[in-house]
């Protein structure tokens, strides 16, 4: 049986070797998941499904006090807006900008976009 | 003697042959290194319908874990869709300040996928993704990084039975993310041709010197 199975497991470290090389900057929990649900599933349970990955993500970058990877927050806040929790997305947002500057004229233009629309 | 000292200088002559690189500059880069990163969706020349979509869950982490500031993948994908921008066609037509002026990113990421291909063989199946990366500064409009990877990954039985079964299941379902995320890593990560380090990475204007000619 292992004899069979070391091929798998060489195999296995190879593919994992880059990825050791340094360690990651970000935090990233279930990120790449969400996305992979999101992009391939569009009913309302996968939607939910997506909401709690990022939710329970952000909640262990904040605990660990981990660095979250460029644009979870403004993902997570852009699905909390789809669901009509608009002041939750718009928190959300806001927390992209402060982690990352490089955002901010981005979500800047996309929070008055939303106002606007709150406003009419 | 003579003879001996043609095979020489045969054999050195092929050697310098081998040994030449292709050489990349990266001078523009430098002058203007770019602290984020708009991924536009894939390009697909491949026939799988799926792969632009599949591809670009797997672009963002390891882009921003090279150090730089990358887009949120679906408000970007949607907030292109609300441009007008949807379409492959439409997309690749589009002036690259449109980019600088939504998103103020400082270099747009192009991505075409060139394989995405499952080939079954008499006694093995192998998948390989290939796909060429060109990144454009906003500001200059020139292309400052542009590169081509493919990945490959043969797997084949010992016995006929034994891979006939896994033929049988790859068919239904081959996950092409892990090679997508390989092409990705290795394209980034190439000696003398990957990405410099970004804003985020330690290694930030201090690896130009693994770029050098």
């Amino acid at each position: 049986m292992i004899a069979k199975r070391w091929k798998e497991l060489v195999l296995l470290f190879l593919f994992m070797l880059p990825a050791c090389a340094q360690p990651p900057i970000f935090h990233w929990g279930e990120y790449e998941d969400s996305l992979y649900l999101r992009a391939t599933d569009t009913s309302e349970e996968a939607q939910a499904e997506a909401l709690k990955m990022l939710e329970s993500t952000i909640r262990e970058a904040e605990e660990n006090n981990s660095r979250l990877g460029p644009g979870v927050y403004a993902d997570y806040g852009y699905l909390l807006f789809k669901q009509g929790r608009t002041q939750e997305a718009l928190l959300n947002f806001k927390k992209e900008t402060d982690l990352y500057p490089e955002s901010k004229y981005f979500m800047d233009s996309v929070v008055s976009r939303i106002r606007d629309r709150e406003k009419s | 003697m003579r003879l001996q000292l043609i095979f020489l200088s045969g054999a050195i002559f092929l050697l310098q042959g081998c040994m030449t690189q292709p050489e990349y500059h990266y001078s523009k880069f430098f002058e203007n290194h770019p602290r984020s990163v708009l991924v536009i969706p894939p390009f697909n020349e491949s026939t799988a319908v799926d792969a632009p979509i599949l591809f670009n869950t797997t672009v963002s982490m390891p882009f921003s874990e090279k150090g730089y500031y990358v887009f949120p993948v679906f408000l970007t994908k949607d907030v292109l869709m609300d441009m007008g921008l949807s379409d492959e066609g439409v997309l690749k037509e589009a002036p690259i300040q449109r980019f600088k002026d939504v998103f103020g990113a400082d270099a747009v990421l192009y991505i075409t996928i060139k394989q995405w291909v499952t080939t079954y063989l008499a006694i093995s199946s192998s998948v390989t993704v290939e796909a060429k990366y060109k990144l454009v500064d906003t500001n200059t409009e020139e292309t400052i990084w542009e590169r081509t990877e493919e990945v490959f990954h043969q797997s084949g039985g010992s016995s006929l039975l034994e891979m006939a079964v896994s033929a049988a299941i790859n068919a239904m379902f081959t996950d092409y993310r892990p090679l997508a995320r390989r092409t990705n890593l290795q394209v980034l990560s190439k000696p003398g041709a990957g990405l410099p380090a970004g804003p985020y990475h330690q290694d930030y204007k201090k690896d130009y010197s693994n770029f050098m000619p």
